[in-house]
């Protein structure tokens, strides 16, 4: 196990930011941290890294407690944060050179993992770029290779993506994935669910500061009542119809938005066929009707009474 | 050294043209001042040349007597002597005073119906005050001798009384160091109050910044170096730049004013290696408030502000009382303070050095108190963020 946070709390003043917190992570996964903006995500991370005191709980990491002054655990450790952090004036490979420097003395190792980070990122072509000359993708790609180049056995990564272009989120995803291939650990939060999906082996739900579900997705989603959702594109449907269709067997719930009904239901061999039945029955007029399994924002949304994009 | 390293990679980068225009600037206005005299402690002395024309309607000796004296020490202009042509000459500012020494001067000098000297002058004009002075010290003179000894030929008692009026006296100043080099050094170090300050925040402020950026910062954190190396590496560096900053401006000093090595240039320099200490300081305090937005527009304010109020640029001898008060909470009165008084020291012993002493001290104090606030700000910020 490489990470083990037991018995967490974290309070500013009154709010808990953190509530009896356990997370254990095991080498050579991509776990998750999935929750809403504020639900204790990047608090965390924070505490993880002993950038936060944090009021109660342990945390272990690499085996060892985790203490500012754990410089032999920090020192296999890479952060991405949140937000960009480099140095302006200084130009891309000075960055990573930089940061790199922070964890590896040797000249000329440095000079080869800073070499290797560039290529991995696919900045090549801008090493001379100073940060303000490159585009938002290109930045969070120099982002991570000043988190990765000195080749950390765990690298977290603090909501990557944010206000990425769909290509570099494409390629950042792609990357994380071959760190994961290379032997590294990836703790990665987001409240973008499919990205969750996407990555992770395993995750947690969050919500404030409390975890509301763990597992792997398979486990997760098996731990609501949901089983699949069906889709209509209808144009003539009543009230009538609705309450009808809530008659039906494994129905859980429907719902009207403009004209895309979601009839979300339990597990069941036959819950297309009884309601394409139902709409030929009663002559309602529809374009697409199609299924769709639940989403961790299914889980969260059945959990929790809200989205996770609340 | 990463972050020494990164800290020097960066300063040639940002601030080197920033760095050279401020000194382009004040080495030009240092010449400037040096080169025109314009310095604040003034002691050497020229007598002026007033344009003064006589008109001498007596022509006896003694009216001569006074008309050479008169010319030997003015700029003496010929003018007609038409009453037109005297208020033209006044007007068009041809001359400045006129004296009109009337017919049977020299007769009546000595009796109580003695007809006066007649003069005009330019109106609000300064130097008439002046020339009446010269006339008179002719005329008292001329009088005294004339009372002490009545047998005396007016010939004589004209060339008594320019010999005693055209004999000089050479004043030396008790206190020897006190030379113009030394004026020109006193100006230069007060004007470098506002220069200091205002390049300190400029590059240490801007530059503690960006190493306070709360992304930079965390990053820098989570990696296996000490806060306590990552700081101590930080003040280091802020201490380096400040000293080549100082030494650059002390070499400075000897190409303008010249190599002039004596116990006051010595004590000058020490006092504005006290002012940079504190001009770190204050950069410090900045930063940790400041904004990248708004770290310019308080430098400018903070730098003139107290350099205006501590006398840099005028000398504080002509502050008002209010200003003098004010001026105690003013860490850069007490440096142009220090400085003026190193500039006019005649002797140094101990009780002449004492205020000197005393002033570097107050200024010290001023940096750890800035210091201090500035460590109590950053540690409230920790506080807010944990």
């Amino acid at each position: 196990m490489i990470v083990k946070i037991e018995n967490l709390v974290k309070r500013y003043d009154k709010l808990i930011a953190l509530d009896h917190l356990n997370i254990e992570i095991n080498e050579g996964e991509i776990f998750g941290l999935l929750g809403p903006n504020g639900s204790g995500k990047t608090t965390v991370i924070n505490c993880l890294l002993s950038l936060l005191k944090f009021d109660k709980g342990n945390i272990t990491l690499f085996g060892k407690e985790m203490r500012p002054s754990s410089y032999d655990i920090k020192r296999n450790i890479g952060l991405v944060m949140q937000n960009v952090a480099v140095f302006e004036e200084l130009t891309v490979y000075e960055n990573i050179d930089y940061f790199c420097g922070l964890y590896i003395k040797d000249k000329d190792k440095r000079k080869d993992l800073v070499k290797q980070a560039i290529e991995f990122v696919g900045l090549k072509d801008f090493i001379k770029f100073y940060p303000p000359k490159l585009s938002g993708g290109l930045l969070r790609r120099l982002n991570i290779a000043c988190g990765i180049a000195h080749h950390p056995k765990l690298i977290i990564l603090d909501e990557p993506t944010v206000a990425v272009d769909p290509q570099s989120r494409n390629n950042i995803l792609e990357g994380i994935k071959k760190l994961n291939e290379q032997g590294a650990t990836i703790i990665y939060t987001s409240h973008y669910m499919e990205e969750i999906e996407q990555l992770c082996s395993r995750l947690v739900i969050l919500d404030k500061g409390k975890v509301i579900a763990s597992g792997t997705k398979e486990e997760i989603k098996g731990m609501i009542s949901l089983g699949e959702k069906i889709i209509v594109e209808t144009f003539n449907i009543t009230e009538n119809h609705m309450d009808r269709i809530r008659k039906l067997p494994n129905v859980i719930d429907v719902e009207l938005r403009e004209n895309t009904l979601t009839i979300r239901q339990k597990n069941g061999a036959s819950n297309l066929v009884n309601i394409m039945s139902f709409i030929a029955e009663n002559d309602i007029s529809y374009g697409k009707i199609y299924t769709e399994l639940p989403t961790l924002n299914d889980v969260f949304l059945e959990i929790t009474g809200k989205e996770l994009r609340d | 050294m990463q972050v020494f390293k990164v800290f020097y990679k960066i300063v040639p980068r940002k601030f080197l043209g920033v760095f050279i225009i401020y000194i382009l600037i004040f080495v030009g206005l240092m010449s400037l001042f040096t080169k025109s005299g314009m310095t604040q402690g003034e002691d050497a002395f020229e007598l002026s040349a007033v344009k003064i024309s006589v008109i001498n309607k007596d022509n006896s000796t003694l009216a001569n007597g006074l008309e050479a004296y008169i010319n030997d020490i003015s700029k003496p202009v010929k003018i007609k002597t038409d009453e037109e042509s005297i208020r033209d000459a006044l007007f068009f500012r041809e001359t400045e005073f006129i004296v009109i020494i009337p017919e049977g001067f020299q007769n009546n000098f000595t009796t109580l119906d003695a007809k006066n000297i007649q003069t005009m002058s330019v109106p609000d004009s300064m130097s008439r005050e002046y020339a009446k002075t010269i006339i008179d010290r002719y005329l008292n003179t001329a009088k005294v001798y004339i009372s002490a000894n009545p047998d005396l030929s007016i010939e004589s008692i004209n060339e008594k009384v320019l010999n005693d009026i055209s004999s000089e006296a050479n004043v030396s100043f008790l206190d020897g160091n006190v030379t113009n080099d030394m004026s020109n050094f006193n100006t230069y170090f007060n004007f470098l109050s506002y220069i200091l300050i205002a390049i300190l925040i400029s590059m240490v402020g801007r530059i503690m910044l960006i190493f306070n950026d709360k992304e930079i910062k965390m990053r820098n954190y989570s990696a296996p170096i000490s806060s306590k190396s990552y700081n101590y590496q930080l003040i280091f560096s802020n201490l380096l730049i400040a000293f080549i900053i100082w030494f650059i401006f002390i070499i400075i000093t000897f190409v303008i004013n010249g190599p002039i090595f004596n116990q006051s240039s010595f004590l000058f320099i020490i006092n504005s290696f006290i002012l940079t200490l504190l001009s770190l300081s204050i950069a410090f305090l900045v930063s940790t408030f400041a904004t990248k937005k708004s770290i310019d527009p308080i430098g400018n304010c903070l730098s003139l502000g107290l350099a205006f109020l501590g006398g840099s640029f005028v000398p504080q001898a002509l502050l008002s009382e209010q200003l003098k008060t004010i001026g105690i909470f003013n860490p850069i009165f007490w440096y142009v303070k220090v400085n003026d008084t190193i500039g006019n020291l005649a002797v140094n012993t101990q009780a002449t050095l004492e205020p000197i002493i005393y002033g570097i001290l107050v200024q010290l104090a001023f940096a750890f108190a800035f210091i201090a606030i500035s460590l109590v700000i950053i540690k409230q910020k920790r506080q807010s963020f944990e």
